[in-house]
């Protein structure tokens, strides 16, 4: 069981500041009965256990889940999805340990699919990826400071992010109803109907992407891939899993003219191949004889994306005018892999894998 | 609730780190043939770098042969049962090698 401290009401947060318990941001103190509020919804045991970093010999509880959730600002309704993306990110394939040590400075991003989306109040369109929501904010911030406080992840300790990204605070998609026809992020994973999955992917920070005038929706796509094989994004040319954002207008139009989301995934996957000659001219040396032997394949490329399975394809983004985004994962596909969870109302969660994320 | 209540809180962080004591093997210089391993991150120039090293060494101790191990990623630990059978062949190992 936690630690109890008592501490003045009025000095709690400066009291968390002081430790580093916190992200730089306040935290709301996390008194017993507000963390038992969250342990009731899931009706775990506080010392029940969500999972492990081995390489770390530290294993995450419950109850500290729910504390540190407390201090993120869930609502207690909200805790069983935070379970379910703890327990994914635990999961050996995230391969937590190296995702939130390497210099590479990795968001832990959570993608949301499903009832819970509009229940909860995500934001799924405008403002997706922006400020704004009590459940985007909170439920990626509370999965952050289990990494910071629980497992070390804090700069000076096990985070050595070289340069990191805003998502670090929190970095929550939720998807919106895709256009019809089209199956969901949650159903393509195999989750049942009226369920609601959650993804992690330890990703860089997301691009932004315009289209605003080409009429064709293969322009789109041809937009999106140019910006997946930018020389300057370290996965580019060796293969990783990434995740793309398709924004009101690029969705609704590629629906329309009849792409399916598996078209989309084979299409960007093509695309986003580059030559050595290209990543070489903007100055990025191949890496040879290492983990990643960069060996141009038989068409002469390499890839950005390790498979089109590997392209987190997710529908998001509020009306406006030609904008879409992706984020690629921070590290090739051999280092760490996108994991997923069902998120059940009470006890621990379910894993998902009915798409190899 | 008056300004100066005292309240009760729960400690966020990890509360069970205990490192158990352990002693470490004796230091000998080793006087016999006995194969050198070198673990190999996967990062580029890792082989190379541990290589020169290598060779450093075997102008100082009877190293009769160097071995290589690499890793298929610098993210993660050496598989066990690997880590194993080259604990029982070496007498030395290097590895430990960052960005």
């Amino acid at each position: 069981m936690a630690e109890q401290l008592n501490i003045s009401s009025t000095e709690a947060v400066e009291y968390f500041f002081d430790r580093g318990w916190t992200d730089g941001l306040p935290i709301v103190p996390p008194t017993p009965d507000l963390v038992e509020k969250l342990l009731g919804v899931v009706d775990l045991a506080p010392d029940a256990v969500l999972g492990s970093v081995p390489e770390r010999d530290r294993h995450l509880t419950a109850e500290k889940a729910a504390i540190n959730s407390v201090m993120a600002g869930c609502k207690p309704e909200y805790f069983p999805l935070v379970v379910a993306a703890l327990e994914a990110i635990l999961d050996p394939e995230f391969n937590a340990h190296a995702a939130m040590s390497s210099t590479g400075g990795a968001a832990l991003c959570l993608i949301v699919s499903g009832p819970l989306v509009e229940e909860h109040g995500f934001f799924h369109l405008n403002n997706v990826l922006g400020s704004g929501s009590r459940a985007n904010a909170s439920i990626g911030r509370a999965v952050r400071l289990v990494a910071m406080n629980v497992f070390g992840a804090r700069t000076g300790l096990m985070d050595a992010s070289s340069i990191g990204h805003p998502g670090k605070y929190s970095m929550v998609l939720a998807e919106t109803t895709p256009p019809r026809g089209w199956p969901t992020f949650a159903e393509e994973l195999g989750a049942p109907s009226g369920s609601t999955s959650v993804t992690v992917l330890a990703a860089e920070g997301p691009r932004q992407i315009a289209n605003h005038l080409n009429p064709d929706p293969e322009g789109w796509l041809l937009t999106i891939a140019s910006a997946m094989r930018c020389p300057a994004t370290f996965t580019v040319g060796k293969g990783a899993q990434v995740a793309v954002v398709l924004g009101y207008e690029a969705r609704e139009s590629l629906a329309r003219d009849g792409w399916s989301k598996d078209g989309i995934r084979s299409f960007l996957a093509q695309h986003s191949r580059i030559s050595a000659e290209e990543l070489e001219a903007a100055g990025v040396l191949l890496e040879l004889d290492s983990a990643h032997n960069m060996v141009p394949e038989e068409d002469g490329l390499l890839p950005s994306v390790s498979s089109p399975d590997d392209i987190l394809l997710v529908t998001a983004g509020g009306p406006g005018a030609g904008w879409s985004a992706y984020m690629p994962a921070w590290a090739p596909i051999q280092h760490s892999r996108a994991t997923s969870r069902l998120v059940t109302k009470v006890g621990h969660s379910e894993i998902l894998g009915g798409k190899d994320v | 609730m008056s300004s100066c209540e005292i309240s009760i809180v729960l400690r966020p962080d990890y509360e069970d780190d205990q490192v158990e004591d352990f002693v470490p093997a004796p230091r000998s210089v080793p006087t016999e043939p006995f194969t050198l391993s070198i673990i190999d991150n996967g990062k580029p120039k890792a082989k190379q770098l541990l290589g020169e090293l290598a060779s450093l060494l075997e102008d100082r101790f009877p190293i009769a042969k160097v071995e290589l191990v690499s890793k298929s990623s610098a993210g993660k630990p050496l598989e066990a049962d690997v880590a194993q059978s080259v604990a029982v062949r070496s007498r030395m190992v290097i590895t430990g090698l960052g960005d």
